[in-house]
């Protein structure tokens, strides 16, 4: 599903770069539950975010189901990335002038998605989630964990085949951060595919791989 | 979709009311200006439009080399007119319009009128519709007089007028034989009664002879025929004509013709007309439209780029670049659209009094559409500019840094901001300088020494009873203690207009020197209500018998331009008449406005027109009451219409003062909109920096020294606009003063206001903006984040 060749990040400051991903090679099936793991700073983000096309690599491939990401334009990889991927982030990133139902909404208009089917697929969403009584309160109005399980119904609003997940539990106290990572569980059962960059042993136990990154470099597998 | 974007607006704007208000109530002033401005400029340029044969009028208009200059005016000499049509081919009608003061009266009311006397072509050529009555016939006949609506409604009420006889200065009969409609607003040609150009010849004036020169003519040309054509062949037919009449070479005196449509704009020599007030008045809607446009955009763009990380949520939930650039135009183009809205309804609202405050009758109605096309124009070009620049560089950008919460475009957004403020304020300096030059000047023009006391003088219009009992008249009034003098004129007092031409002489004269003089018949003691001080000599006096019939008085100016040493005691002839130099008056104004000074020769003849009455400053209500029984003694019946000299003054700068007041008002409103925009500006700013200035105070910064930070990027771009403004400002107003025969200083004082004002502005926006963030608990900005 994501092939990764040789991929390095490198900002240039003062005329000097720094690294931040170094000749990264990664293969990640279908299905597969991949947690990344490092310190503060080992360019976890950088990578989720160059899997999830928001971000480009300085150097190297990235092949998505056969697509070269790396040499699409943005039209094409919007495209592609509208299509597959969904993200979630630690701090949540809802739109903080639309009220939960119009956040779950608005995926689905940049995906043309007519207006009967938009609003049955927002209510199963809802329901799926048990938000549907919160549906009409603004991202002010809800907890953190509200938020973030609202976070994660907007990434999968549209059935991605992978999920993107940059610390989803970092602003969350434990019990909330259990029960989404027990949502990615039984999402990954479902068959999604799900990578999340995470501090945290206990989050990354949930996953069925491990990547370690350490100042860029891939440390162990 | 778009109503997901419409959604976002309109909770946005919710959300941000304060911000929101100020954006839009610049980009709302502006609007509503211009369009008030627009309507005003409409309607100058639409003058006379509505005359059917405007394309083939042609007005004849007077050039005369003199000493005093070169002078053109709108006005040649009766019998030119006809001899006009009959010797050019391309001339097929001609109007003459002559206005002159006379009584007139139906039964009891009795009314002294500015009567426009014209041939009776006016009705046939020109476009006014007659509401009973021939157009073709109804001034044929020298007894005749055609009314307004309003002057019939004025003598006979709600009777017809039509076949009703009319009494002229109280023994000539005229007979009513049309009513006009009313008179179009945008008419340079005005009357209330209008009566036949032969009738000019019943009241004492003879049409034939080519004496008056102030007979306004217009010339009805072929069809076809080009008006450069008529004016070659006028202008050269007459130079002949001159020349068989008076023997020689006539280098001094010319005849053109010019188009009727331009007169009102452009005037008779091409800078006499309203033009440079509609070029001003244009330049001032154009200004505010534009600044309060930038307002808009620079707030804008310092908003949108506040909401990056919406943009980069959007581009993670798979917008593509061209729907975060749709959102943002969709969104500034609806601001600005509501802020068209809300203009036209504020136009609505206020469009009575400004109609008041420029005295026209301006409508909406008729220029709905093209003003609605114009302003949407604008509106969509200031929304589409307000949304560029943040569209773009939200959309171009790769979400990952956004998302983070990153102002990605922190540079470029600055700079662009910056430049915005800089323009913004170097056009609202300049505005305001040339704004306070123009006050300034128009001020020095209305307040300036005219050379004569215009204050506590009574003017009577002379009835003909008054005018044959006057001796008797003024001694019951000096009767009266409060009445300190009285005197007559036979023209107007500051309104001295009429020239004995060239027909004067006296003894040495150097026959090349040519000077139009101008004159007025006087009573005694004209120099004493007037407080006119003498030069040299005397004024008339009763004491002097032969003063009457020898004696005459120049001013200084006539003095100097023709040359006359030692003046006191030489003989002066005009008009063929012999008389004695006695005095020599100080100069003063002919007219209120007129910044010149003309040569001029008062004549002691009692050709009255108007009374002149100086009472003392005190019960002036019973001073008043007390002429008005005198009056009563000789005129029981004509009307006693009194004025005070002074209203003439302030009637006559009306116009300068209406323009003065548009000046002042669209330089506040600038002044405001810049102030506004800043204000707005460094709110925002304080608040987006909200989490630099908590940072700051933790690390021990005091509130002065985060004000000073602010202060010192806002001073930088205010100097800027001042260095370059004060500059421009000078360069146009110097320009514009120069064109000006008596002008005032620009004086550094002007600058140095206007840099303290721009300065004021930011200090007081900084001030209180920042002094809140300031003051603010560190820690309470901190958590946000």
């Amino acid at each position: 599903m994501i092939e990764l060749k040789d991929i390095t990040k490198a900002y240039k400051s003062n005329g000097v770069n720094t690294y931040v991903l170094r000749h990264l090679n990664i293969d990640i099936q279908p299905g597969e539950f991949v947690s990344i793991m490092g310190p503060s700073g080992a360019g976890k983000s950088t990578l989720l975010n160059i899997i999830g096309m928001l971000d480009t690599a300085s150097e190297g491939e990235y092949m998505f189901y056969g697509d070269p990401v790396h040499s699409l334009n943005d039209k094409k990889r919007s495209l592609l990335y509208r299509e597959h991927i969904g993200f979630v982030f630690q701090s949540y990133h809802l739109i903080d002038e639309l009220t939960v139902y119009e956040n779950l909404e608005t995926p689905l208009l940049y995906k043309k998605i007519k207006s009967a089917q938009r609003k049955s697929m927002v209510c199963d969403t809802l329901d799926k989630f048990q938000i549907v009584g919160k549906k009409d309160l603004f991202p002010n109005q809800l907890s953190g964990g509200q938020q973030q399980l609202v976070g994660v119904a907007r990434a999968l609003i549209s059935s991605p085949k992978l999920l993107l997940a940059d610390e989803p539990t970092g602003n969350l106290h434990s019990e909330q951060g259990r029960e989404i990572m027990e949502v990615f569980k039984t999402l990954n059962e479902e068959g999604t595919t799900i990578i999340q960059a995470t501090h945290s042993e206990v989050n990354a136990s949930y996953a069925s791989r491990l990547i370690k990154l350490r100042d860029g470099w891939l440390v162990d597998e | 979709m778009i109503r997901n974007y419409l959604t976002i607006a309109i909770r946005n704007i919710l959300r941000n009311k304060g911000y929101f208000a100020i954006t839009t109530a610049g980009l709302v002033i502006g609007m509503v200006c211009f369009v008030l401005l627009t309507l005003w400029v409409v309607d100058e340029v639409s003058y006379d439009k509505f005359h059917d044969n405007l394309d083939r009028l042609a007005v004849v208009s007077w050039h005369n080399a003199l000493a005093t200059g070169q002078q053109t005016v709108a006005a040649t000499q009766a019998p030119l007119a006809p001899l006009l049509k009959e010797s050019i081919p391309g001339v097929e009608d001609y109007i003459r319009l002559v206005d002159r003061g006379h009584t007139l009266s139906s039964g009891e009311e009795s009314h002294g009128e500015s009567i426009l006397f014209a041939d009776s072509s006016i009705l046939t050529v020109l476009s006014f519709s007659m509401l009973i009555g021939d157009p073709a016939s109804a001034l044929r006949s020298p007894r005749t007089v055609v009314l307004t609506e309003s002057a019939a409604a004025k003598y006979f009420g709600d009777e017809d007028p039509m076949g009703k006889t009319m009494t002229l200065n109280g023994d000539i009969s005229v007979m009513v034989t049309g009513v006009v409609k009313r008179i179009p607003p945008s008419s340079s040609i005005r009357f209330g009664v209008l009566a036949p150009f032969d009738l000019l010849e019943e009241v004492g004036e003879d049409p034939r002879k080519w004496a008056g020169s102030d007979y306004f003519t217009l010339l009805l040309m072929s069809p076809g025929i080009s008006g450069a054509e008529v004016n070659e062949r006028v202008s050269s037919f007459c130079h002949d004509f001159y020349n068989e009449r008076y023997g020689s070479e006539n280098n001094f005196t010319q005849y053109h013709t010019f188009p009727f449509p331009e007169l009102r704009l452009y005037g008779v020599d091409g800078s006499s007309g309203s033009i440079g007030r509609v070029l001003v008045v244009s330049i001032i809607a154009l200004c505010l439209l534009f600044v309060s446009g930038m307002n808009f955009v620079m707030l804008t763009t310092a908003r949108v780029n506040h909401r990056s990380r919406e943009a980069g949520i959007r581009k993670v939930m798979g917008a593509s670049q061209g729907q975060i650039v749709r959102q943002v135009l969709v969104e500034t183009t609806m601001v600005s659209l509501l802020a068209m809205f809300i203009a036209l309804l504020i136009v609505e609202l206020v469009l009575p009094a400004f109609n008041g405050f420029v005295q026209k009758n301006l409508q909406v109605g008729s220029f709905v559409i093209e003003l609605g096309g114009m302003l949407l124009l604008w509106v969509t070009v200031t929304g589409l500019l307000a949304g560029m620049f943040p569209a773009v560089s939200m959309a171009s950008t790769l979400p990952a840094g956004t998302v983070r919460g990153q102002h990605v475009t922190g540079r470029t957004d600055r700079r662009l901001r910056q430049t915005l403020v800089v323009a913004q304020f170097t056009i609202s300096v300049a505005f305001l300088l040339l704004a306070a030059l123009m006050h300034q000047q128009l001020n020095y023009i209305v307040t300036k020494d005219i050379g004569l006391d215009k204050e506590n003088v009574v003017r009577l219009p002379a009835t003909t009873d008054v005018e044959k009992s006057y001796d008797f008249f003024k001694r019951r009034l000096l009767e009266h203690p409060g009445i300190l003098a009285v005197t007559t004129s036979g023209q107007n007092v500051v309104h001295i207009n009429s020239t004995i031409g060239n027909n004067w002489d006296f003894d040495g004269r150097d026959p090349a020197t040519r000077i139009a003089l101008h004159f007025d018949w006087v009573g005694y003691d004209y120099d004493r209500v007037l407080d006119i001080k003498m030069a040299q000599g005397r004024f008339y006096s009763e004491e002097y018998a032969t003063d009457a019939s020898d004696g005459i008085v120049l001013n200084e100016e006539a003095v100097q331009l023709m040359g006359i040493d030692d003046p006191i005691g030489k003989r002066f002839s005009y008009w063929g008449r012999d008389r004695t130099i006695i005095g020599v008056v100080k100069n003063f104004h002919l007219e209120p406005l007129d910044e010149t000074i003309k040569p001029l020769i008062l004549i002691l003849e009692p050709m009255i027109s108007s009374i002149y009455i100086k009472i003392a400053p005190t019960n002036q209500g019973e001073t008043i009451a007390a002429i008005e029984t005198a009056f009563r003694e000789v005129s029981p019946t004509g009307s006693f219409a009194y004025s005070f000299l002074e209203n003439r003054f302030i009637n006559a700068q009306s116009g300068l003062l209406r323009m003065l007041g548009i000046v002042d008002l669209a330089a506040l409103l600038v002044a405001f909109i810049a102030g506004l925009g800043l204000f707005g500006l460094i709110s925002f700013l304080a608040e987006r920096r909200r989490k630099e200035v908590g940072i700051r105070k933790t690390l021990g910064a005091t509130v002065p020294g985060i004000m000073r930070l602010f202060l010192s990027e806002f001073m930088r771009l205010v100097a800027i606009s001042l260095v370059i403004g004060c500059p421009l400002a000078y360069y146009l107003g110097n320009d514009w003063l120069s064109t000006l025969p008596y002008r005032t200083e620009i004086g550094w004082g002007l600058f140095a206001a206007t840099s303290l004002l721009a300065a004021t502005v930011v200090l007081l926006s900084v001030g209180m903006q920042v002094t809140r963030a300031a003051r603010a608990n560190p820690v309470e900005a901190l958590k946000y984040e």
